[in-house]
């Protein structure tokens, strides 16, 4: 995701070195029509080379924008090889093209197939009737009504009185707002606190552990720890004098989706921890040190000199844990089955996806309406990274 | 045993990120010693504080600095009094041990599980009397009669290794040219890969579905192999080609004036010089493959093709869920991952890392 250097690479400044501005416009100009790409030609996306030669060449003649150079050779390093790169990019370059094809087309065509043809369809079908696995005729967004008034999706009723089952995507996002905030401040506490031990890199890896282990597992692992006889939740709770709290707290309507939240929390932690770790790395200990000197204390240290060097990784941090949850498959289906628990209280969209495209009755024009509405709700936060750098 | 004075413990060591080994706080200053044995007063612009006033003169003649350094000026009790941790440091490493403990509990009590009866796990795996220690459950679990797990690690391994290796070989030879070759639509597939990494796998599944069904690879080995491929590409190229940018064109500049074509280029100095990237991508590749629920669950449906994750959760039973059983199953399907992760945290963490923040 790292645009900027992207920029450097495609902005054709290697070509034209006296264009030195960014691209930022362009490549925004040429975002926008990936969509049409994607859905049209996703096998055939490399024979229109001809085609879109001229689209590449465009912006860079347009480009006016912001500047988002970051690192500008030295001219005469990318000067050197000016006239041989003009008269290799005007003169028609058998070699080059073939091996162009040779190292993209295996890889690209894999790529294709099976990740951009799949989203194009069911971006498609997502428009479609379905019979079973089989397309139908046009039936514009009646799939994405009928998807909306689904109470599976959202329960308006329960959602007004904040009652569970509230519907795949409410919970989802309850889950986002609760487990986002949560994972990333003690990612960052956990961070900070490890950052000048002796022996940090096996705290910090006991921490990680969890994001290392199938997902499928930290689901059993809810289940074990919150088991009314065998948890230690509960036992805890019957240590502390709580007795009458013990229950099976995956299967409490109410509360079942908190306790499977700490669980993502848990995980998710190790992960931000992580990204910390190594933004507080580059901080510059002199920086530090100075700081102590000229009589900051702890807090101050933290908010004048530490945080802003960090802040940037909290995007990243949030934003990842965003579509970590948004993705959230595994820990639900091993605590609560393909239903989202009993009587689907803590179900999320990649369940409802689930059950309804592969279990009957079988509704492949929703199940790709639902996950749709989770791209939707993460492409623009990813592309918001892309463009941060 | 000359300790070296000019140690100061409010220099912590801040830089030594990930080389540091894990010894006792404090007390450390004894193995000090060995590299301050020798007579050379070694220059440490820091210590001043405890530094006989003479050494910080500049410019001594040659002749008056001593043959040895200058003797302790402190006894033991001040110099113990000085370099044990402070008590807020104490503190700290207290509370973060506690936290990283804390961390792990689950999966003590899952390996505490796998190795007893159930009657003891539901009476609580934390009860240490009268433990017996078994390795029944674990044999139970390879012989799981749905889906013997023994057969499902050979799977999860059969899907998993080329998933990997591939996607290793094609990622490498697509990066190459996203970031050294300029060509039509690279913003456009740039774009289709940022796309595809923020789309949640369920997007794919149905379109991937259909595909290997009218093809007739669904529910086989190479199906899965294919659409773990095709998922994971997009990562990769992206994370190789931002690790080639890197690399300074300039060797492949000489080598193209030698007249090297762009594949003995690509072979014989692309590939050997991005070896710790391909390791990351390897580690990483191979946990996400290996950890994959949902594209299991989607495409292989005869048990005798079940990877291990798909296993476990139908070990769960009906009514009395067997502990003993999920929890060895668990953790003979997790201990691959973790222990590669362990081997080489490294590559682990840094592609990590540089795959998202960068």
């Amino acid at each position: 995701m790292d645009l900027r250097s992207h920029l450097d690479a495609v902005g054709l400044d290697r070509l034209w070195p006296l264009s030195t501005s960014g691209d930022g416009d362009a490549t925004a100009g040429n975002g926008t029509s990936e969509d049409e790409d994607a859905t049209a030609g996703n096998g055939t996306s490399e024979d229109e080379n001809g085609a879109a030669a001229n689209e590449t060449n465009d912006p860079a003649q347009t480009d006016g924008g912001s500047t988002v150079h970051s690192d500008p050779g030295p001219p005469s390093a990318s000067g050197g090889g000016f006239s041989r790169r003009v008269s290799r990019r005007l003169g028609i370059d058998h070699e080059k093209a073939t091996a162009l094809a040779i190292f993209l087309l295996p890889g690209m065509t894999l790529f294709a197939i099976f990740s951009i043809g799949p989203i194009a369809y069911s971006a498609v079908g997502s428009f479609f009737s379905w019979d079973a696995f089989t397309i139908g005729e046009f039936v514009a967004f009646e799939n994405w009504i009928a998807t909306f008034r689904d109470p599976l999706i959202i329960n308006w009723e329960n959602l007004r009185e904040f009652r569970f089952p509230m519907g795949a995507l409410p919970q989802n996002l309850l889950w986002v707002v609760i487990h986002v905030p949560l994972s990333t401040l003690l990612g960052l506490g956990l961070a900070l606190l490890f950052a000048d031990l002796r022996g940090r890199r096996i705290l910090r890896s006991m921490v990680f552990l969890g994001f290392t282990t199938p997902t499928i597992i930290i689901g059993l692992i809810m289940l074990f720890i919150y088991d009314p006889q065998a948890g230690i939740f509960n036992e805890l709770l019957r240590v502390i004098g709580l007795e009458a709290q013990v229950r099976n707290w995956t299967q409490s309507p109410q509360v079942a989706i908190y306790a499977l939240i700490v669980g993502g929390v848990w995980v998710q932690t190790g992960f931000s921890m992580l990204l910390y770790s190594s933004a507080l790395a580059a901080v510059d200990p002199s920086l530090i040190e100075s700081a102590k000197i000229d009589g900051a204390g702890r807090i101050r240290r933290f908010r004048d000199v530490i945080w802003p060097q960090v802040r940037p990784v909290t995007a990243v941090v949030v934003i990842m844990g965003i579509i970590w949850v948004l993705r959230m498959f595994d820990i639900v289906y091993a605590a609560g089955g393909s239903a989202g628990g009993p009587n689907h209280v803590y179900s999320v969209l990649g369940i409802e996806v689930y059950r309804a495209a592969f279990e009957p009755p079988i509704q492949y024009g929703n199940a790709m309406v639902v996950a749709l509405v989770e791209l939707l709700i993460v492409a623009p936060l990813a592309l918001y990274i892309a463009r941060m750098r | 045993m000359t300790e070296d004075d000019t140690t100061d413990d409010s220099i912590e060591d801040p830089t030594d990120d990930g080389i540091d080994e894990p010894s006792a706080s404090g007390t450390s200053d004894e193995t000090d010693g060995g590299d301050g044995t020798e007579p050379e007063p070694v220059a440490h612009p820091d210590g001043g504080a405890s530094t006989p006033a003479g050494a910080r003169e500049q410019y001594i003649p040659a002749a008056d600095i001593p043959d040895s350094r200058p003797a302790r000026d402190r006894d033991w009790a001040v110099w113990l009094r000085d370099h044990a941790p402070s008590l807020r440091r104490t503190l700290t490493y207290a509370v973060a041990i506690g936290v990283a403990i804390l961390w792990i509990v689950p999966f003590i009590g899952l390996f505490m599980a796998s190795l007893r009866p159930l009657s003891e796990i539901i009476g609580g795996w934390w009860q240490l009397e009268g433990m017996t220690l078994t390795l029944e459950n674990y044999q139970r679990a390879w012989e799981y009669q749905t889906a013997p797990l023994g057969r499902a690690l050979i799977n999860t391994m059969i899907v998993t290794l080329p998933s990997v290796l591939v996607v290793m070989l094609l990622g490498a030879m697509a990066a190459y040219p996203f970031a050294r070759f300029e060509f039509p639509l690279k913003t456009v597939i740039f774009f289709a890969i940022l796309l595809v990494m923020a789309a949640p796998p369920e997007l794919v599944a149905m379109g991937n579905y259909n595909t290997l069904r009218n093809t007739g690879m669904f529910d086989t080995y190479m199906g899965l192999i294919l659409v773990h491929i095709g998922w994971g590409l997009g990562w990769v190229v992206l994370f190789l080609r931002n690790y080639l940018l890197g690399i300074p064109e300039e060797l492949e500049e000489a080598a193209r004036i030698d007249g090297a074509s762009r594949f003995q280029i690509f072979r014989t100095i692309i590939l050997p010089l991005s070896v710790p990237a391909l390791v990351s991508v390897a580690v990483i590749q191979f946990t996400w493959v290996w950890n994959a629920f949902f594209f299991p669950l989607v495409f292989m449906r005869s048990p005798d093709l079940y990877l291990a994750p798909q296993v476990l959760p139908l070990m769960r039973g009906r009514l009395q869920v067997d502990w003993g059983l999920v929890a060895a199953g668990s953790i003979m399907t997790m201990v691959v991952p973790i222990v590669l992760f362990l081997l080489l945290e490294r590559y682990y963490t840094r592609g990590m890392v540089a795959a998202v923040v960068d």
